[in-house]
């Protein structure tokens, strides 16, 4: 599956630096909210950028690396996340409901059926991936599947009138997919990137480190981004980096959470660069790896609150700040209009 | 002077709170510092169920004679023509109080202007504006004794209204000069490293703003009494603050602090009563060089770092809403138990 991703307009780069310089502020005084104003302004290729119908999808699936003991919670705690979130318990709910923001849920592949009463959205390609310490986590059929449901699901989301989508997931074992992908994809040393994920001791990291290390091992493919990726994938984790490429296909802002997310984007901007023209990396996460991903991508993300809950909930907290970002390039007056006295160092072009 | 009554924080319900947080459906930790904000938040109002009630900011004005020797980008009428763009909402400050529902509060501290009494401008004057104090003290000490009561009177009006979380602002032409005086002399840190580029000074531009302040230091019987040294360096705005400080932190409201001048109002505070400090969180790291070292001095700990330094509270209101993000948790999250979720089956 291809995707069109154009570059945002970037001839209004000036005219944007123009308009913020003039707002009654001193120069360059709200920082990084400037640049975020630049950013969206481009994308959206407009002076005066909006906000649209903010979402976070969220897209659960589960691993069958988790058997094999990388996590400390059980593998039955996806779908009893999926439920707290259908019943709006988890953080991902509240933050959502706190910043107006849309919250879908997504069934990747999760081992388990749900109640259709539940109204989780059904783009389950199978109960769970297979264990990649001996094998791929899921086939070439399978890959190609929830590269197209993910892009699917956002074309829907866009025609609904979203403008700026976050992702979220859940996954019991998923910072272990995460952590191969930075390795192998970023060629960062494999024990930098794996990580306490949920909460391990140094026991726990070390086992999940020598399982994960097999597995590098056992890897037969060749270096191909998408053998590379359906190998140690989960089905969240494909779907969500098709769903960013249709984003940024469809100029969506697309709000980048932690690890987990990261290393989603991480692979979509293998297979398309563009991608990361589209991002606004939200939050720089407690986990180890995270701090890599970002470098990698060279990304400044907004807030370091260390943070490292997943489902998307570093995004949905930071939103508000993006929101900021909007609200002064639309809403503050000039010194012209507030008729207030510019600094007589300025000089107009 | 007025006297202030500030309890100490119980650490009662410290292990309830705790437990509170560790239970939900998360694991443990994982959301970093909206946790200890949360916990903060729980014993600042002694609850396990902690609210931000009617949240105000309360932007104090005023003039400062040191501003027309040049130590700012900006001529000083500034500071008059910002309150009315606040009328106007076309600042930064009204802009982000709108968008989070903050109720925005103007006071003239001793703003260099006489504004119509029919704007919404709470009136509070103490003069038009300080005195250089490259020459002479800022104010007299009865001036300065006056704004502290005054700043303190504001505070507790706004509390009578049901407001239990409180935001600080400041607009006056010339007060990051204050500021690094303040933090020089209470801090005990060198001139040099505390004056930096304000609203945009290049490097010649701090070098002699640097000069007017130390010229004006010279002149200063060095006393490190906060009481002495706002009266000598302190504008009136930041002394009203230096009040409203204490006055929110006596009613155990939760104090938001914003950036550089600010944190320079609430470092006098915290000279004149430490504990207003367990009261407050920290809401940015400012780009102003300085800020860092202040909040260093009272160990606080910046929520944002985004190289702002507008000043007005924008630093504040933008952080606001993770501040309400940890309040939420804590109220609407549900626990493992409620959800019907499993624990973590190793012991982590």
């Amino acid at each position: 599956m291809n995707f069109d991703i154009k570059t945002p307009n970037k001839e209004l780069i000036e005219q944007l630096q123009h308009k913020i310089d003039f707002k009654t502020k001193p120069i360059g005084s709200l920082g990084m909210l400037e640049q975020l104003a630049v950013k969206i302004g481009c994308i959206q290729n407009t002076l005066s950028p909006e906000l649209k119908q903010p979402t976070i999808m969220v897209f659960a699936g589960d691993h069958g690396i988790a058997l094999d003991g990388v996590s400390p919670y059980p593998q039955e705690v996806t779908w009893q996340m999926v439920a707290n979130f259908m019943a709006g318990g988890a953080a991902i709910n509240v933050f959502g409901r706190q910043n107006g923001i849309d919250i879908k849920i997504v069934d990747a592949g999760v081992n388990y059926d749900f109640d259709k009463e539940w109204n989780v959205i059904d783009a389950k390609i199978a109960h769970g991936t297979k264990s990649y310490l001996n094998g791929a986590a899921m086939t070439a059929e399978q890959f190609q599947l929830a590269i197209k449901r993910g892009a699917d699901l956002v074309e829907q989301a866009h025609k609904g009138g979203t403008n700026i989508i976050g992702f979220g997931e859940m996954g019991i074992a998923n910072t272990s997919s995460a952590a191969v992908l930075l390795h192998l994809l970023a060629d960062v040393d494999l024990k930098e990137c794996v990580g306490r994920g949920t909460g391990w001791d140094d026991e726990g990291l070390k086992r999940k480190y020598q399982i994960l290390n097999s597995a590098v091992e056992n890897y037969k493919g060749d270096s191909s981004i998408e053998n590379i990726f359906a190998h140690f994938g989960g089905f969240e984790i494909v779907m969500i980096a098709g769903a960013m490429l249709k984003a940024a296909e469809l100029k969506m802002i697309i709000m980048v959470d932690g690890f987990i997310i990261t290393s989603a984007l991480l692979a979509a901007s293998k297979m398309n660069p563009e991608v990361l023209e589209y991002c606004i990396f939200t939050h720089k996460s407690n986990e180890n790896g995270h701090k890599h991903m970002l470098a990698h991508l060279n990304a400044n993300a907004i807030l370091d609150l260390g943070m490292r809950l997943g489902e998307g909930t570093g995004a949905a907290v930071a939103y508000p700040i993006i929101e900021s970002a909007v609200n002064f390039l639309n809403q503050m007056a000039s010194f012209e209009d507030a008729g207030v006295s510019n600094s007589d160092k300025v000089v107009s072009e | 002077m007025i006297e202030f009554k500030i309890d100490s924080l119980s650490d009662n319900l410290n292990k309830e709170l705790q437990e509170k947080i560790d239970t939900k459906t998360k694991p443990i930790g994982s959301l970093g510092m909206l946790e200890k904000i949360a916990l903060q938040l729980g014993k600042i109002q002694n609850s396990l169920n902690p609210e931000i009630n009617n949240p105000n900011v309360v932007v104090f004005a005023g003039d400062h004679g040191i501003a027309d020797d040049g130590v700012s980008f900006y001529p000083k009428s500034v500071s008059y023509q910002m309150l009315y763009n606040y009328m106007e909402g076309g600042a930064a400050s009204t802009v982000f109080a709108k968008q989070h529902g903050i109720k925005f509060n103007v006071v003239d501290a001793g703003v260099d202007h006489d504004f119509d009494p029919s704007l919404p401008i709470i009136n509070r004057k103490l003069a038009y504006g300080t005195k250089n104090y490259r020459f002479e003290a800022a104010m007299t000490k009865e001036q300065c004794l006056e704004g502290i009561k005054r700043g303190a009177k504001v505070i507790e009006e706004i509390h009578q209204n049901g407001c239990n979380f409180i935001i600080f602002g400041e607009k006056g032409i010339g007060n990051t000069s204050s500021a690094s005086l303040i933090l020089s002399l209470l801090g005990d840190i060198s001139l040099e490293e505390c004056v930096g580029r304000g609203t945009g000074l290049d490097k010649e531009g701090v070098k002699s703003k640097f000069d007017l302040l130390n010229e004006g230091l010279s002149k200063y019987n060095q006393s490190k009494d906060p009481i002495d040294v706002l009266t000598h360096f302190g504008g009136f705005e930041i002394v009203m603050i230096v009040g409203a400080m204490l006055k929110a932190a006596e009613l155990k409201m939760t104090l938001l602090i914003d950036g550089f001048i600010i944190t320079s109002a609430l470092l006098a505070a915290f000279k004149i009563n430490p504990k207003v400090k367990d009261y407050c969180l920290f809401a940015h790291k400012s780009n102003e060089q300085a800020h860092i070292k202040m909040l260093n001095i009272m160990g606080g700990e910046p929520i944002l770092d985004i190289s702002m330094r507008l000043g007005e509270a924008t630093g504040a209101m933008v952080c606001f809403p993770l501040i309400k993000s940890a309040a939420q948790f804590m109220n609407e999250m549900a626990s493992f138990q409620d959800a019907g979720v499993s624990e973590a089956t190793e012991e982590i």
